[in-house]
């Protein structure tokens, strides 16, 4: 399993966990769920799902319209278990992280609501 | 929609600069993002933002899926697992290698770095003042139809004289070819703001010009108005212009300053118009090769021309005998300078026809004014050109050498990780960053050289160069050198790359003695072509500064006869209450009881041994006039004007001019009028006759020649004496001229003394140009030395570039043959016979290169023959001397190379391919 995701593949897993996706949209869900911290471009974008296509987190799943922008035939793709794996793995690597800076009080601890 | 065509015509040209089965694969959808993500930007503010940054993230995932190369399946062994293509990450990371790689072999960095930078610094630097001097338009318009129009002495035999007044206006009228002409002639003038007050007089240089002199050449004030012909009459009113410095440092660049009055030599002048600092281009040029009347010019130091006057000449009043003024014309277009030459040269065959006693023997000598004015430095600068071009070049070869040596070591390296996987469009990214940081500071350091240099130049170039204060680094010039090392270090950089690619990872891992020999060779014998042309260009450069070197010695070793050592010179100029008539002079009491009592005070200064007052110090050239022997009235017709020199007793003494024949000139004022002469004007007038006791008529009365004195070289060491005659102060008093003092110790040491001794005996009379009289006497050979000190920088510059070369070449012989050197050695070969091996063939290199070098020096050394003095151009001591200076150097060279060697370990020599 590999070490660490780069950020950009990261929240690109993570927004393919709701379902399938085509390119633009998953653009948009990467700006707006990063807060605009991780801004992918069609070319970046692309880059990055030839990456994630060639190690099979991520797959292909069909072509067809998307009815709220226009009659063109997108690339939809989707997440696989190897996929939705190494999105847990990561996320789990984050938490311990987060885990060791509130041991040494670097976070304050969530107050329990 | 137009947007949308618009869009789609960007898409597809955008989309061409991906690899083809990037397009193939997602060439469509992307096309669709694209689209999607332009027509959602809208129309708003940010749309232009977001669209610019939507083709800049085409064209960097177009750039970084171009520049991975590799299969995205199988990634490189020193790359992060995952990634295998290079991220911003990535590339910084292999700069920080590049870094590193480059930091193991400092050497060889370094090396290639202050090659490149002082390439790029010293080119710039020398093309810079070469373009500002020579190659920038003149100031003044179609220069190329301005000429001076000198009158010529056939009898004397002098070609750049000045013009009498009546002969100016007889020139204008009775030339055609010539659209206009004008006059100027030079002037020192003191200039201060109020009467009476010596605080802020200075001792300015000054033109008088002719109402039409601006006009002419072009040049216009940048405030306020040239002069009126109303203004030029004999009778006209007291009014100058002043230069833009003057301007700046007096005005403050104020309005206010046309219509103010400032003092110029004790009178009102009120300013009329401010001129640019152009102005007084080419000035001191013209001035400079006059053959006499060259006023401000003969100094030395900076000069810039300050003041100008109206000639206001008198045509009707004035006499046809003297000379005061230059002459320039513009040709008509259309006319040349030959044609010129023959109308003027026929004015002055009539003018010499109406007016036998003045203009007897007189003629024209019409030269077009650039050639005055760049003639002098034309040479000396094409030799730096010529010295600059050849280092440049020297510095290219070099680079090219150490880069091909280095990749030649690294083949090997190449081969391996090629064989391992690593890509080769990664190594040549790998070659490119290292080249790319060698170049880059290289290109950097020789930016602040080029900078620094050309300061340097500027503060030690002498100021008889034309516009020398207008120079600037030049950025065209800076450009095409850091364009041209930047392609050398790129293209030597990338060929270990380029034959990695061509030859495959297979053929380099083979025994290099299997592979290696043609190709080794070629390649040895390539970068030993490149050595010796360095050698060679290094000897040239050498033999050219030595040569240089020689003269300036030589000329060091003239006798000036005088001593200038332990002297301080202070000049000055009685303001114009004294009387300054010539037919006032039996009764200019005043004038010398100030130097009397000049004398008498500084003489009591402590530390001073002698003390004079002369009309001109041993370095001015002082002012001519012709004189008449009584008895050889016939030849003195024939005589050149002699330099009369005004000086008070004290003067041989203080000066230390020897007395050749006859006795001390201290007669007083009521003796009968006596006169002395050098040894250059005895045997110029007399032969080889005894001149004592003969008579010469000079300015009104015949005085009888009582002393010889040996020759002062007043036109400067270069130049043989002038005939001169010596005029006793207390016969002649001296109104203007200079203080000399004999100090014991440091000349400057009084200054200040002398200075109150002055004011104490009358506070109005400024003194000026206070400097010892060394400094003077170093002026005079400013211009040489400034060639020679280039000259030299340059010839060190290239050996030390060509002996960097030479060991570069010598190690890379070395390592590749290593193992051959290990088998000799487990042969029997002893360390001595290794180390002779590698000596022998530096020894070689450096035999060819001083054979090559040595006759290049002797076919280019008629260029340096105009600034040599005593020097012949192949003088052979000289080229024994660099010879031998270069082998001493290549064997030093050689000597680490050679060392390393004998060192080697047969065992491990031959075990390592």
């Amino acid at each position: 399993m590999p070490d660490n995701l780069p950020p950009a593949w990261y929240h690109l897993l993570l927004a393919l966990v709701e379902g399938e996706r085509h390119g633009y949209a998953l653009m948009q869900d990467v700006a707006e769920e990063s807060g605009g911290r991780v801004r992918l471009g069609p070319g970046t974008l692309y880059g990055a799902l030839k990456r994630l296509l060639a190690l099979g987190l991520v797959v292909e799943s069909g072509r067809r319209p998307d009815p709220l922008l226009d009659d063109e035939r997108r690339r939809y793709y989707r997440l696989t278990p190897a996929g939705r794996k190494a999105l847990a793995a990561e996320a789990a690597r984050h938490l311990r992280l987060v885990e060791l800076a509130r041991a040494k009080r670097v976070l304050s601890r969530p107050r329990t609501a | 929609m137009s947007s949308h065509a618009r869009s789609s015509r960007l898409e597809r040209l955008l989309l061409r600069l991906y690899p083809k089965e990037f397009r193939d694969q997602f060439g469509d959808d992307l096309r669709l993002i694209f689209r999607d993500a332009w027509r959602a930007a809208g129309g708003g503010p940010r749309a232009l933002s977001v669209r610019s940054g939507l083709v800049v993230d085409l064209l960097k995932g177009a750039a970084v899926e171009r520049l991975s190369g590799a299969r995205p399946q199988s990634p490189a062994p020193d790359s992060h697992p995952l990634i295998s293509r290079p991220t911003m990450r990535d590339l910084i990371a292999e700069f920080r290698q590049a870094l590193r790689s480059l930091a193991r072999t400092p050497g060889f960095s370094l090396a290639v770095i202050l090659t490149l930078a002082l390439g790029i610094g010293a080119n710039t630097a020398i093309f810079s003042v070469v373009d500002g001097v020579l190659l920038r338009p003149a100031p003044f318009a179609a220069i190329d139809r301005l000429t001076m129009i000198w009158e010529t002495d056939r009898k004397s035999g002098t070609l750049r004289e000045p013009a009498s007044i009546p002969d100016y206006y007889d020139f204008q009228e009775r030339s055609r070819r010539y659209e206009r002409m004008a006059a100027f002639s030079p002037i020192t003038v003191t200039v201060s703001s109020s009467a009476g007050d010596a605080s802020d007089s200075e001792r300015l240089a000054g033109l008088w010009i002719t109402h039409d002199f601006l006009p002419m050449v072009g040049i216009t004030p940048i405030l306020g108005t040239g002069f009126t012909p109303e203004q030029d009459k004999s009778d006209g009113p007291n009014v100058a212009l002043i230069s833009e410095g003057m301007w700046t440092e007096r005005f403050a660049r104020s309005a206010s300053v046309i219509g103010a009055t400032i003092r110029i030599s004790d009178s009102p002048f009120t300013i009329v118009g401010v001129l640019p600092a152009s102005a007084d281009f080419g000035t001191l040029q013209i001035l400079g090769v006059a053959a006499y009347r060259r006023g401000f010019a003969d100094r030395g130091g900076p000069t810039r021309v300050d003041v100008w006057i109206p000639l206001q000449a008198n045509r009707t009043e004035s006499d046809r005998g003297n000379h005061p003024i230059f002459v320039m014309g513009r040709l008509r277009p259309g006319a040349t300078v030959a044609q010129g030459q023959e109308e003027m040269t026929r004015v002055t065959a009539d003018l010499e026809r109406l007016y036998r006693d003045a203009n007897d023997a007189r003629g024209a000598y019409v030269e077009p004014l650039s050639a005055v004015v760049f003639g002098g430095v034309k040479p000396a600068l094409l030799v730096l050109i010529g010295a600059v071009g050849l280092v440049l070049l020297v510095a290219c070869a070099n680079v090219a050498n150490l880069l091909l040596a280095r990749g030649a070591v690294r083949a090997r390296e190449v081969s391996v990780r090629a064989a391992l996987g690593a890509s080769v469009g990664r190594l040549t990214r790998q070659f490119l960053v290292e080249s790319a940081v060698l170049t880059g500071s290289g290109a950097v350091l020789g930016i602040l050289l080029a900078l620094g240099g050309l300061q340097l130049l500027l503060a030690l170039a002498p100021a008889n160069i034309p516009r020398v204060g207008a120079v600037g680094v030049d950025a065209r010039v800076l450009a095409i050198t850091l364009v041209l090392t930047v392609m050398v270090g790129t293209v030597f950089g990338l060929v270990p790359a380029v034959q990695a690619r061509r030859r495959g990872a297979d053929l380099h891992l083979q025994s290099e003695s299997v592979r290696g020999a043609s190709a080794g060779r070629e390649h040895r014998r390539f970068r030993s072509a490149l050595v010796v042309a360095e050698l060679a260009l290094a000897v040239v450069l050498m033999v050219g500064a030595g040569l240089l070197i020689k003269s300036l010695w030589r000329l060091y070793q003239v006798n000036p006869g005088f001593q200038a050592e332990g002297v301080l010179k202070a000049e000055f100029q009685l303001p114009s209450q004294y009387p300054q008539r010539r037919s006032d002079w039996p009764r200019w009491l005043e004038i010398r009881r100030f130097s009397e009592e000049v004398h008498r005070r500084v003489a009591a200064i402590p530390g001073v041994t002698s003390v004079a007052i002369a009309g001109a110090h041993p370095l001015e050239a002082g002012y001519t006039s012709s004189i008449v022997v009584v008895g050889k009235e016939a030849e003195a017709a024939d005589w050149p004007e002699p330099s009369i020199r005004m000086v008070d007793s004290g003067y041989f003494n203080t000066m230390r001019v020897r007395l050749v024949s006859g006795r001390a000139m201290n007669d007083d004022a009521q003796a009968p009028p006596v006169i002395g002469m050098n040894e250059a004007a005895r045997d110029r007038f007399f032969g080889s006759q005894d001149p004592l006791g003969h008579r010469v008529r000079l300015w009104g009365a015949e005085r009888t020649i009582v002393a010889v004195y040996a020759n002062e070289r007043f036109h400067g060491l270069a130049q043989e004496a002038a005939p001169a005659l010596y005029m006793p102060a207390s016969q002649g008093p001296i109104p203007n001229g200079s203080i000399l003092v004999r100090v014991n110790g440091d000349p400057r040491s009084v200054t200040s003394a002398l200075r109150a001794a002055v004011r104490e005996v009358d506070p109005t009379v400024p003194l000026h140009a206070i400097e010892p009289l060394t400094v003077t006497l170093s002026q005079s050979t400013a211009q040489r030395r400034f060639t020679m000190l280039v000259l030299g920088v340059f010839a060190a510059l290239a050996l030390v570039l060509a002996m960097i070369g030479v060991h570069g070449v010598l190690s890379y012989t070395v390592a590749q043959r290593t193992r051959e050197i290990g088998i000799r050695m487990a042969l029997g070969a002893d360390r001595q016979t290794v180390r002779g091996l590698v000596l022998g063939q530096g020894a070689r290199l450096v035999a060819a290169g001083l054979v090559i070098g040595l006759a290049g020096a002797v076919g280019m050394s008629r260029l340096l023959s105009s600034l040599l003095y005593g020097v012949h151009p192949n003088d052979p001591m000289t080229l024994l001397l660099v010879a031998g200076g270069l082998g001493a150097v290549a064997l030093v060279a050689s000597w680490l190379p050679a060392r390393r060697a004998s060192r080697v370990d047969p065992m491990v020599a031959l075990r390592t391919e």
